[in-house]
């Protein structure tokens, strides 16, 4: 009977599947031995007495093809392996959230400061200690030490370079709420960088100017996307003339598509301006896992020289450490916004949050 | 070897009655049929019997065991009930082997009997086909062999010659019969075709609307018909008002005298009626009626028979089926039709003067007396 | 005859097992209520009376409404023209309209965004979800259809009933409990789609639901607009069992395709080659636009592309398998019994379908901490997850499949002395079996194209398809991602093309 000739097919193919299947995922990661563990409470105390095994779990919000030629690096020089789980930072931050003291997670490497910030305010992040924090410009690293910025982004003007001419472009902030860009302006309003931005222009303009400028930009008919990328994609199609986006992506699209074939362009507003404000992406230690000392030698290694000049070379990105050549063609760190306030406190970012919803630009 | 016996069963769903105070014995070895028309409740009882069914009330034994009472009942697969559907049923995914040997044990005993039975209903060639590859005849007996491969003691046939043209039918249906003689197997087989119920069965109960109405041999049932819905489901009948009338009937040349005595079939003459068809002797059909009160007369087509001596009718209309005809008749002198069933080949024509005379006791029923037992 | 009885009562066992299936996939429910639970009344009336938080309920339920509605008549009227209208390659046309299966519904909205840039909103939302969305309504409709013969339609038409009426009339009864099946599935998978709604930027639950864990970290919020995806499911589900009506047996003759032409032939191509057309050909043209603009082919690492095929063939495999064997008792349950309790657990059963993978994924991120520790991030766990989220779509197989088989069989081997269980295995499950495997190739399928809960489960640097294809798209890379974007939609095609070509054998019973 045909019917069950194909069953038995079926069943063989199950059965050769499985095989396949059960030998590939069980790549389980190695068990950690831990020789001897004592629970710090003070950062000072860290480096005293803790577990060294040679291994750490990180869990990076940023993307494989980026950290793990550098995780790579790390392991060789450092003999820690490090067994990296890669998702989305808001997933990520959510399942740490979800785990709980129970996170397997020694390292989280995030692509923006909210993240952390969240992390923090449910008491999951270790402190860090001094040596760490202070590498980086305060201005551009947690205020309590809970986390450390890794590199810094610009914000920036992304336009169509075959429709719009420089000359037309906004010259401050408040430019783009003009109404010649009324239906032309891209935006990714539950992104945590446009936030930040928002947040810069309440601490630099004050509340009532932030609001005025929020609600010009939602009576100019602001077109919503989901993240960055996806307005840069537009830009580049013609889809839109205008977009707010990090610089770093532009690079990350010219390095894939070819410098010849970028209908975009970037454009920095003047220094100063609340527009021009430069988010982190930053790293922190997971509490649970405070006695891994060799999760410190992972952090220690993002913030040297050797790894924030690979985040210059590779994504154009800024280093936050000094003394690090910035990329080249880009306005200098010292020329762009610093934020003026700690890029992962929730609470300011909810009072944001409170004036985006206000307007309807997100829940 | 053992009586089946069903008491005072009763079942319904949700609030329809099915079946209502059924009683039936099923002697070892005979072969019952349960006839009646459409959705009286045969196959409710039939798989009653066979476990498929809780019952609400009464007892269904098997000699001295005892297989539902009430709502209990032993389940279906412990009852060694045999059961042949309606249609035929086979198992799809098995071979016509595997359908016959299904409720045996695996083993060289089950090859052997596979065989065996295969043998029985002619079908030694065809072990190995697939269901879809037999005709209704085929699948039919097949699904025979595997009911009694199990060697059952009762077996239970839902009208199984139903899907099959009328020739294959007959052949069938003997072939059958005379296979649960040889096993000695005692069957009740399930039917709304009257002719099938009288030719195979050894005893037919009829049944209407969850109701047992009659039991008795297949010309027990056909003669003496306990109602007059009994009388016409179980052959052709013509009705007629009458008025009764005690005591013998006086005749000299109607032939009264020759059919009027009792036989093991029937009763005999209980008195005489007045009706289209002339003063006729008559059996009133479990009753005393008064004398002079009106009651329903039933007979038979084929009791009227052409006959010098009989009443006057002219032909109005022949129905026929080869081996004989079914024609009206116009009485002379009363609005009443009746139709006679004439032998052929010498059938009158349409228009034609004719005699008849009743050549057998008419049945006499009550007027009220409607065709579902009150 | 149908054996109708009176009302039995489903065997302890049956029930028994049936409950520890619901219990097990309303895992996520409970993590959902739980979340909800732990803000303050006051706050969560607050989030459901914000405006925008009805904008995008209205919109949900929408958008789902409007694909189901296209995807049933779109599926009823593909499967009807492919098996009536003689046409000379008729099976390899199932095939194909079975392809857009295999395309994840992001990777659909991807490539049109390349041929198309700037289509956004309701009406590319809606039709691209329809297209790949169609297959559910379609394949199931065509089995269904072969079961049947043309005969009655047939008379109809000698009645002097146009075509599209004699089919209404006559052969919809017949094929309708498939098709509403197939609907709901299509509603339910619709509600909980994140991916192609946030490219075509419109706005969803979905998005609220991503919005609130990106922008606000607030599992709580996420966790009450997951409920009022659980709650239109519920709806939903409910009003599906009042609409599927009884499967009415069918004297079929066997013959099927007649030529019964209700359109002419080249229409007739038209309409069942749109699907395959909008759901498969068109986005891999957008891929392959990416591929030819991109830098950064790679050299193939031959080895990694091979291994996340394996895991993602391997895993698919195993959570069809479980979730065919959560689905079995309570689709036989379902198929012979009635009454409240069965209608509830069956219901129960499909409401995790509603719900994001993202919400599913935390929800046994969760449950396996508290549980069982040890299995947290491994194979386990994910598969479970897939079993638990996709096993829906094996509901509906599985019970119709069931119930397909007719009681008179399973009578019969009772009567032949098989005890109830042992009749069950050698009568129905062997004839329900082409169902059950329908059920479990779209489990498959689905398995492989999953991503969320796949993120957030896997075991760490072991990756799927459809994680290695995320992984270089977020990173702008879609010269590295056409690889594993192409073997994906292959892989799954696989699967999708024996779908097309199951065939329910309850139907062939003398």
């Amino acid at each position: 009977m045909s019917s069950f000739a194909r069953t038995r097919t079926l069943t063989l193919l199950v059965a050769s599947s499985l095989a396949l299947g059960a030998c590939a995922a069980a790549e389980e990661p190695e068990a950690a031995t831990e020789e001897t563990v004592v629970i710090q409470e003070s950062a000072e105390d860290i480096a005293v007495v803790a577990g060294k095994d040679d291994y750490v779990i990180l869990y990076s919000g940023r993307e494989e093809s980026l950290v793990q030629p550098l995780i790579d690096i790390f392991m060789e020089q450092s003999g820690v392996q490090v067994d990296i789980r890669y998702a989305g930072t808001s997933e990520l931050a959510a399942q740490i959230l979800e785990e709980g003291s129970q996170s397997p997670a020694a390292v989280f490497l995030s692509q923006d400061a909210g993240a952390l910030g969240a992390l923090g305010d449910a008491g999951l992040l270790e402190t860090l200690p001094a040596q760490i924090s202070d590498r980086v410009d305060p201005a551009f690293t947690s205020s309590d030490g809970s986390w450390v910025g890794v590199t810094g982004r610009a914000r920036v003007l992304v336009y169509d370079s075959e429709t719009v001419a420089p000359e037309d472009l906004p010259t401050d902030v408040d430019g783009i709420v003009a109404p010649q860009w009324s239906g032309k302006v891209g935006v990714a309003p539950a992104n945590a960088s446009f936030q930040s931005f928002v947040t810069a222009y309440r601490v630099m303009r004050g509340e009532t100017a932030a609001d005025q400028w929020v609600s010009g930009l939602v009576i100019n008919d602001p077109q919503i996307y989901e993240k960055n990328s996806a307005i840069l994609e537009a830009v580049n199609a013609g889809e839109i003339p205008l977009g707010l986006i990090n610089h770093y992506y532009w690079y990350q699209m010219e390095s894939e598509r070819g410098a010849d074939n970028m209908r975009a362009a970037l454009y920095f507003l003047p220094a100063g301006d609340p527009a021009a404000v430069v988010n982190v992406s930053g790293v922190g230690i997971l509490a649970a896992q405070s006695s891994d000392l060799d999760a410190l030698t992972l952090v220690e290694f993002l913030v040297s020289d050797q790894a924030q000049q690979y985040f210059v070379k590779t994504t154009f990105e800024y280093p936050l450490v000094p003394g690090i050549t910035s990329p080249e063609g880009l306005p200098p760190l010292s020329e762009l916004a610093s934020a003026g306030f700690d890029l992962s406190d929730l609470r300011t970012l909810a009072d944001t949050q409170d004036l985006l919803r206000k307007y309807g630009l997100i829940f | 070897m053992t009586t089946l016996s069903v008491k005072n069963a009763g079942l319904s769903y949700g609030s329809r009655p099915a079946l209502t105070d059924v009683s039936l014995d099923i002697p070892s070895g005979s072969l019952v049929a349960i006839l009646g028309p459409s959705g009286c409740g045969k196959t409710s009882l039939l798989m009653a019997v066979a476990g498929l069914l809780s019952l609400e009330t009464g007892v269904i034994t098997a000699g001295d065991r005892e297989l539902s009472r009430g709502t209990t009942r032993v389940p279906p697969e412990q009852r060694g009930i045999g059961w042949v559907p309606q249609q035929a049923s086979l198992f799809p995914h098995l071979s016509v082997r595997d359908n016959i040997g299904f409720g045996l044990r695996k083993g060289r005993r089950r090859n052997e009997r596979v065989e065996e039975l295969a043998a029985l209903i002619g079908l030694t060639g065809f072990l190995d086909r697939s269901p879809g590859q037999l005709s209704g005849g085929q699948a039919q007996r097949v699904a025979l062999a595997r009911a009694l491969a199990p060697s059952p003691d009762v077996l239970l046939l839902d009208e199984p010659f139903g899907a099959l043209d009328s020739v294959l039918r007959h052949t069938l249906a003997r072939d059958v019969v005379e296979i649960l003689r040889e096993e000695d197997i005692t069957a009740v087989l399930v039917t709304h075709d009257r002719e099938e119920a009288l030719d195979l069965a050894d005893r037919v109960a009829v049944m209407d609307s969850g109701r047992i109405v009659q039991v008795g041999t297949p010309v027990e049932v056909y003669e003496s018909p306990a109602t007059p819905w009994v009388a016409s489901f179980v052959g052709d009948t013509v009705e007629l008002a009458g008025t009764w009338r005690h005591g013998a009937l006086q005749c000299q040349q109607c032939g009264a005298a020759d059919f009027c005595g009792p036989t093991e079939n029937r009763p005999g003459c209980t008195g005489h009626v007045v009706c289209s068809l002339g003063d006729v002797a008559a059996t009133a059909q479990g009753y005393v009626p008064e004398d002079g009160a009106a009651v329903r007369v039933v007979v038979r087509p084929e009791w009227l028979v052409p006959a010098s001596s009989g009443i006057s009718a002219t032909v109005r209309g022949v129905s026929y089926a080869g081996h004989d005809a079914l024609v009206e008749f116009d009485v002379a002198g009363q609005k009443d039709r009746v139709r006679a069933r004439i032998a052929a080949p010498f059938l009158p024509s349409i228009g034609q003067d004719f005699r008849l005379a009743l050549r057998h006791p008419a049945l006499v029923f009550p007027v009220s007396q409607d065709a579902t037992l009150a | 005859m149908t054996s109708l009885a009176p009302v039995k009562k489903p065997p302890t066992w049956l029930v028994g097992l049936s409950l520890v299936t619901v219990v097990i996939v309303t895992i996520p429910l409970v993590y959902v209520v739980l979340r909800v639970s732990e803000i303050p009344w006051a706050e969560i009336l607050v989030v459901l009376s914000r405006p925008r938080v009805g904008e995008i309920t209205l919109n949900t339920v929408g958008l789902s409404a409007a694909v189901s509605f296209t995807a049933l008549i779109g599926g009823v009227a593909i499967a009807g023209l492919v098996t009536r209208v003689r046409f000379r390659g008729a099976k390899a046309l199932l095939l194909v309209s079975a392809l857009p299966l295999a395309v994840p519904s992001y990777l659909a909205s991807y490539g049109w965004l390349v041929i198309t840039p700037g289509i956004n909103g309701f009406v590319p939302s809606w039709l691209l979800l329809s297209a790949v969305t169609v297959p559910y309504v379609t394949l199931p409709v065509a089995a269904a259809l072969r079961g049947t013969s043309a005969e009655g339609e047939a008379v109809a038409r000698t009645l002097g009933f146009g075509p599209l009426r004699a089919f209404w009339l006559v052969t919809w009864p017949q094929v309708r409990p498939a098709a509403i099946a197939g609907a709901l599935l299509v509603f339910l998978y619709t509600l909980s789609d994140y991916g192609l709604v946030a490219m075509l930027r419109y706005e969803t639950l979905t998005w609220g639901i991503q919005q609130s864990f990106a922008a606000s970290f607030d599992r709580s919020q996420a966790a009450v607009l997951a409920l009022l995806l659980v709650v239109i499911a519920l709806v939903v589900v409910a009003g599906e069992r009042s609409a599927r009506g009884q499967v009415v047996p069918t004297t079929a003759t066997l013959s099927t395709a007649e030529s019964l032409r209700p359109l002419p032939r080249t229409l007739s191509l038209a309409v069942i080659l749109v699907a395959p057309l909008a759901g498969v050909v068109i986005p891999l043209m957008g891929l392959g636009i990416r591929l030819v603009g991109a830098e950064t082919v790679r050299e193939i690492d031959v080895s990694r592309l091979a291994l996340a095929t394996g895991v993602t063939v391997g895993m698919a495999v195993l959570a069809a398998l479980i979730a065919l064997l959560l689905a079995v008792p309570v689709a036989a349950l379902a198929a012979r019994y009635s009454g409240k309790w069965v209608a509830g657990l069956e219901t129960l059963a499909y409401l995790p379908h509603a719900i994001p993978g993202i919400v599913i994924g935390l929800s046994l991120v969760f449950f396996s901490l508290a549980v069982l520790p040890p299995l947290y991030q491994t194979t386990a766990v994910l598969v479970f997850a897939y079993a638990v989220l996709f096993m829906p779509k094996a509901l509906g197989t599985a019970r119709a499949s069931i119930n397909a088989v007719s009681p008179t069989l399973v009578n019969v081997a009772r009567t032949l002395g098989a005890k109830p269980f042992s009749a069950w295995a050698r009568v129905t499950l062997p004839l329900a079996l082409p169902g059950l495997g329908i059920g479990a190739l779209l489990v498959a399928i689905a398995t492989m194209k999953e991503l969320p809960a796949t993120l957030l489960l896997r075991p760490t640097g072991v990756n799927t398809l459809a994680t290695e294809l995320w992984s270089r798209t977020s990173a702008g890379e879609f010269g590295g991602a056409a690889p594993y974007a192409a073997l994906l939609v292959v892989v799954a095609a696989i699967p999708a093309m024996i779908l097309s070509g199951v065939r329910s054998s309850a139907k062939e019973e003398l």
